[in-house]
């Protein structure tokens, strides 16, 4: 057991170099707090843990050595509090871009005019990065607007490209393929190919979307 | 600084520049990507005495045709390629030599190294290719020319006596730890796991390889999308497995029912669609 960042982990072991970190109260966290303890370790910089990836409801470390890793130095360490430096980041969005809207008013029995209103009128935040190159999970999706991933996925996601998969809400920062329904498009360049972090968001940043 | 300047006169079918890869950036969803089978790209970069790590080209089931505007020396080694060179030896390549790499005939990927410093792009501290290609570090395509700065920094080149050519047909079994979600699949399919034949599909890349084998089943189909590597096996929802390669996503929705260890993967990635493994425990 491990108290992070007020969360208490169990670990569980992933092939030879890999933990996962499990709350132990599943129910009780918010997929943000576990993708902030995951920043926070993050920025530890810890050489002996060679990647940190947050998950929705885990954290995995990959160590160096595990059998020697001393777990209870994550514990040592509490994050200063996170809510002094949280910013604000608006993101403009043509929404005429979204390609499937059909299927988004089908699903939540609103009309297009009505979802945009309820969008730019939610206070995202920013979750995680993951899954592909830059992606960007976003918290706060509205329930109602939670419409089920597409049956088949695209071949060519573009860039900048905003969707929904089920409950989660985010932006594709690179052309892959993809199964989320877009529902617009921004040219804010959130990732940046050239700087390690390739990301200026610090998780709990808040994030509107603006009309264009 | 003298300059070994190739040119890329025929490109193959997806070659391209790949190096050990990128570390600790899965926070941010970058993948590691760099070469497949690491055993075979470190033989042949030891051969012609680069450092380990470093670039080299990863070739496809059609390799390139390359001509040398300058004498190099260059060592092949992995899949074997219908050509007259030797694997896993050095060849010195005479200045003006065409040299036709043709195609594989046994295994999935064949490596060419070449005595210098390549001078490549870097994106995120390595120069390989990743497949959406992201990072704009493009396949290797026709009339590009690759350029090596001759010798510095060169370790002595090493003869690779000691190493045995591996006969990649003879590969038939697969090294897996159990994963996270194994104890998910029910009795049947967990004796099923260790006793039948799999085979890879024909859906196969630098990002994944699905499997053909009899479906396996699983108490449930989905977890919260979660830490994956190169080598997790992915339990689909209709029973069958995709096994993540180095150009694979860093989190995944499926439950993971292994995951073949790093040092075993390259085998692996040089098993042909078609050839029949079983994992062992």
């Amino acid at each position: 057991m491990l108290l992070i960042n007020g969360i208490r982990f169990k670990k569980y072991d992933f092939g030879e170099h890999a933990v996962l970190l499990r709350p132990v109260d599943q129910e009780q966290f918010l997929p943000i707090q576990i993708s902030k303890t995951a920043e926070f370790i993050y920025e530890l910089s810890d050489p002996e843990i060679k990647e940190v990836i947050t998950g929705i409801a885990d954290i995995c470390l990959v160590l160096e050595n595990k059998q020697a890793f001393n777990f209870k130095k994550l514990e040592e360490n509490t994050p200063s509090d996170p809510a002094l430096k949280l910013k604000l980041l608006a993101i403009t969005v043509d929404f005429s871009q979204g390609l499937d809207w059909e299927r988004v008013q089908e699903y939540s029995n609103l009309d297009k005019e009505s979802c945009i209103e309820l969008l730019i009128n939610t206070t995202f935040q920013f979750q995680m990065c993951g899954f592909i190159p830059g992606f960007v999970y976003l918290s706060g999706l509205p329930n109602v607007l939670e419409i089920p991933r597409l049956g088949t996925p695209r071949m060519k996601v573009e860039p900048g490209s905003i969707g929904i998969g089920g409950k989660q809400f985010g932006i594709y920062n690179i052309e892959s393929p993809g199964g989320w329904n877009i529902i617009g498009k921004t040219d804010l360049p959130l990732f940046n190919k050239s700087k390690i972090p390739p990301l200026d968001l610090k998780v709990g940043d808040k994030i509107k979307l603006i009309e264009l | 600084m003298d300059l070994i300047r190739v040119h890329i006169e025929k490109a193959g079918l997806f070659t391209s520049i790949q190096d050990k890869g990128r570390d600790g950036l899965r926070y941010y969803g970058i993948p590691s990507s760099g070469y497949m089978d690491a055993i075979s790209a470190e033989l042949a970069l030891s051969i012609v005495g680069n450092e380990p790590g470093s670039s080299l080209l990863e070739i496809n089931q059609l390799g390139p045709t390359l001509r040398f505007e300058t004498s190099a020396q260059v060592a092949l080694c992995g899949g074997k390629m219908n050509n007259n060179y030797e694997r896993n030896v050095l060849h010195k390549i005479p200045s003006g030599h065409i040299l036709n790499i043709g195609s594989l005939i046994e295994g999935m990927r064949s490596y060419l190294a070449v005595r210098g410093n390549w001078r490549v792009k870097h994106v995120f501290g390595s120069s390989s290719v990743y497949s959406y290609d992201a990072f704009s570090i493009g396949r290797v395509k026709a009339g590009d020319y690759l350029e090596i700065e001759k010798g510095n920094s060169i370790i002595p080149t090493q003869t690779a006596t000691t190493l045995a050519i591996q006969d990649f047909n003879l590969i038939d079994s697969i090294k897996v730890i159990p994963g996270p979600e194994f104890e998910w699949l029910n009795v049947r399919s967990k004796a099923a796991f260790y006793k039948q034949v799999f085979s890879i599909s024909l859906q196969n890349n630098r990002m994944g390889a699905k499997l053909t084998a009899a479906p396996l089943f699983s108490s449930k189909n989905e977890i919260p999308s979660s830490a994956v590597f190169p080598g997790t096996l992915q339990l689909l929802p209709s029973g069958q497995i995709v096994i993540l390669l180095q150009d694979g996503q860093t989190t995944g929705g499926y439950p993971r029912i292994g995951i073949i260890p790093k040092k075993e993967l390259w085998k692996f990635c040089q098993l042909k669609a078609g050839q029949e493994f079983l994992f062992k425990e």
